[in-house]
């Protein structure tokens, strides 16, 4: 496994982490009533911009131990990015940017068939953090069939 | 459309340069040496600048390096 592979391994695992913690977080607190008030939608979009910086947070982090750890097994010399680096993360950028509009477009149609707020925008998140894990996989994909 | 493959000698050409290793040939070309792996497993086209700067590598012309062949035309 190379060590682009492994770097976007480890942006998928800490994403899917995150994720997770949070969907397991959200769903107790949505079923003790903590989104049904007045404030719901504040709560909600306070949630999801917890989220989000979550994310990214641990993203940062995890590529910053990962650079450590790879920078003392030695393997520095390949974190250079070439020409098919960029190519396979062109390739899937544009999977993950269909992903997000068909995101976007479908909390939009539950929103407008009167989903609430809460509901609409977490399956917005959630489509773009699918949208990232599997630009992650895709690129692994790239990486290990060839184009 | 049908793409055509191509197929290259960097493995022979290495061989033929006192076994260059992939990792030297990355370095001179400015590339990783996965990407080399790749080109050498017909598993990456690479851009036609890259061809040129492997060619030039090996002191060779592009066409002793890459040989592209066109896809199987069916009965017309």
């Amino acid at each position: 496994m190379t060590v682009q592979e492994i770097k976007y391994l480890v942006s998928f695992f800490t994403t899917a982490l995150v994720s997770t913690l949070y969907a397991l977080r959200i769903h107790t607190l949505a079923e003790q009533g903590y989104f049904g008030g007045p404030d719901g939608d504040i709560l909600t979009g306070r949630a999801l911009l917890i989220l989000v910086g979550l994310i990214i947070g641990a993203g940062i982090l995890g590529q910053i131990v990962f650079t450590i750890v790879a920078a003392i097994a030695g393997h520095s010399a390949e974190f250079d990015e070439d020409e098919r680096d960029r190519q396979i993360d062109q390739r899937a950028m544009r999977a993950a940017f269909v992903l997000v509009g068909m995101a976007m477009i479908g909390a939009l149609i539950m929103l407008a068939t009167g989903a609430t707020p809460f509901l609409s925008f977490h399956i917005l998140v959630f489509g773009m953090v699918a949208a990232g894990l599997i630009a992650d996989l895709w690129r692994i994909a790239l990486y290990r069939r060839g184009f | 459309m049908p793409r055509g493959t191509l197929t290259n000698q960097i493995r022979r050409l290495r061989f033929d340069a006192g076994e260059m290793t992939q990792a030297e040939l990355a370095t001179r070309v400015g590339v990783t040496r996965q990407t080399i792996v790749a080109i050498e497993a017909a598993k990456y086209a690479p851009s036609l600048e890259l061809a040129f700067q492997i060619a030039h590598a090996f002191d060779k012309p592009i066409g002793e390096v890459f040989h592209w062949s066109p896809p199987p035309t069916g009965p017309k």
